[in-house]
């Protein structure tokens, strides 16, 4: 499943590529996992065809998504080609945890309470590695 | 030599007349009143009366015209095409009607179906779900082929032999030369329409069973598998429906019509009566599953809106 917010300020098309990411990082999409085709989705979630293009598009481009003729999209990897040299990569993940540390902080969170947190997704997205 | 068809068709359409034009006031009193707020009750109300009093002011027309046609023949024509008044009582008065009574039918209709600001959808591909298999094709284009073998077999023997049961004041020989022609047009008709249509059809549905099976079917917030349980099975019953349809029924009703026609061909307006009837019955088939399928969509919109309204509440 994949749910997206229409009221939500992030626009649609980051909402699909962040939640398919989350399915294929936690394993509940797996290689060789075929996605619906882009009409479909479209119409289940009653957004246009080409949010969903352009949201495959960005995952295929990351290396997690090919398309086959005949056989749809279908997931390839679940580690994302590198966008650029390791450290870099390493940077600019460290930056995207210190914004989610600090949203936790502004928030009003505890530091037990902001750990857990860390420690529960931790535990969620490397069950299956 | 009059034919006996000829009274019974007018009678028929006399009969057809009345009741298509009544069939949208009664199909739209008949559902259920589930309208959520006064205004869509009041609403429905006053289409459902106005329908009422449209119908009942064009049937009144219509008996004075049956009327005046016992004496003058151009009013028994206009009442015989009386019927195209069907279209703006059912488009115009019985659909928002019953859209006003049931607004989860409105739900039902391309991706309006999804609403909310939390939207959620399955990631299976439901192309490959089809619960139509390899094997189950064979029946539709074994039918399409045997079917028109049979017509195309006419072409072996010749036309003209059957003798002519027409007026026997005419010309016997040149008759049956007539009639001969008119035998093989009819026989190159059939073989032409049933092949081009039912070719035609037969290639294209597997495109439309695969429409079919994407159709929009948005989940409820928490992605409940009681909901896909639902859109699960009445799927199934869409594609198979779909398929034993459009793809076995249809051709086997006109290809046995189109095989009759061809080696049997009667005078006067029998076939036509027939074909008539027949395509009538077949069409309102048609109507009735469309229409039981419309219903249990509307069923599952109504069973999504009673979750999301739970979870809305147990999270309020």
């Amino acid at each position: 499943m994949i749910s997206i917010s229409i009221a939500s300020p992030v626009p649609i098309h980051d909402q699909i590529v962040t939640g398919l990411r989350g399915l294929i990082a936690s394993g509940k999409l797996a290689e060789g996992d075929e996605l619906p085709p882009v009409r479909q989705l479209a119409a289940d979630l009653g957004i246009n065809l080409n949010t969903v293009a352009r949201a495959y598009r960005e995952l295929t481009d990351a290396g997690l998504l090919a398309s086959a003729r005949g056989r749809g999209t279908i997931v390839i990897a679940t580690v994302e080609r590198a966008s650029g040299p390791r450290a870099e990569e390493r940077k600019r993940i460290e930056l995207g945890i210190a914004a989610a540390l600090g949203d936790a902080k502004l928030a009003g969170l505890t530091r037990e309470a902001a750990e857990a947190m860390a420690a529960r997704q931790i535990e969620h997205l490397w069950k299956y590695a | 030599m009059s034919d006996p068809f000829i009274p019974l068709g007018r009678l028929l359409l006399l009969i057809f007349v009345p009741v298509i034009l009544l069939f949208p006031l009664v199909f739209a009193a008949f559902v259920p009143n589930r309208a959520v707020d006064d205004s869509a009750r009041i609403k429905s109300r006053g289409l459902l009366l106005t329908l009422a009093i449209s119908t009942a002011v064009l049937l009144a027309i219509w008996v004075g015209l049956v009327l005046t046609g016992l004496t003058f023949n151009v009013a028994m024509l206009i009442a015989h095409f009386w019927w195209p008044w069907f279209f703006p009582l059912w488009f115009f008065l019985a659909i928002p009607a019953i859209m006003a009574k049931n607004p989860y039918l409105r739900c039902t209709v391309g991706s309006g179906s999804a609403a909310g600001d939390i939207r959620t959808a399955s990631l299976v591909n439901r192309e490959r779900t089809s619960p139509v298999t390899r094997a189950m094709w064979a029946v539709p284009i074994t039918l399409f082929v045997l079917i028109l073998a049979a017509i195309a077999a006419r072409g072996l023997l010749p036309f003209g032999v059957s003798p002519y049961p027409g007026d026997s004041a005419v010309d016997p020989e040149a008759a049956r030369v007539v009639y001969a022609e008119s035998e093989r047009s009819r026989w190159i008709l059939s073989l032409v329409v049933f092949g081009s249509a039912f070719g035609f059809l037969l290639a294209i549905l597997p495109r439309s069973l695969r429409r079919t099976l994407s159709e929009p079917e948005p989940m409820d917030a928490a992605g409940s598998p009681e909901l896909a349980e639902l859109y699960a099975a009445q799927r199934r019953k869409r594609v198979l429906g779909l398929f034993w349809g459009s793809g076995v029924v249809l051709p086997l009703c006109i290809g046995s019509f189109s095989v009759l026609q061809a080696w049997f061909p009667l005078n006067g307006s029998t076939w036509g009566l027939i074909g008539g009837i027949g395509g009538s019955i077949l069409g309102i088939c048609g109507a009735i599953f469309g229409t039981w399928m419309t219903v249990e969509r509307a069923k599952i919109a109504e069973v999504r809106a009673r979750l999301d309204a739970s979870a809305a509440s147990a999270a309020g």
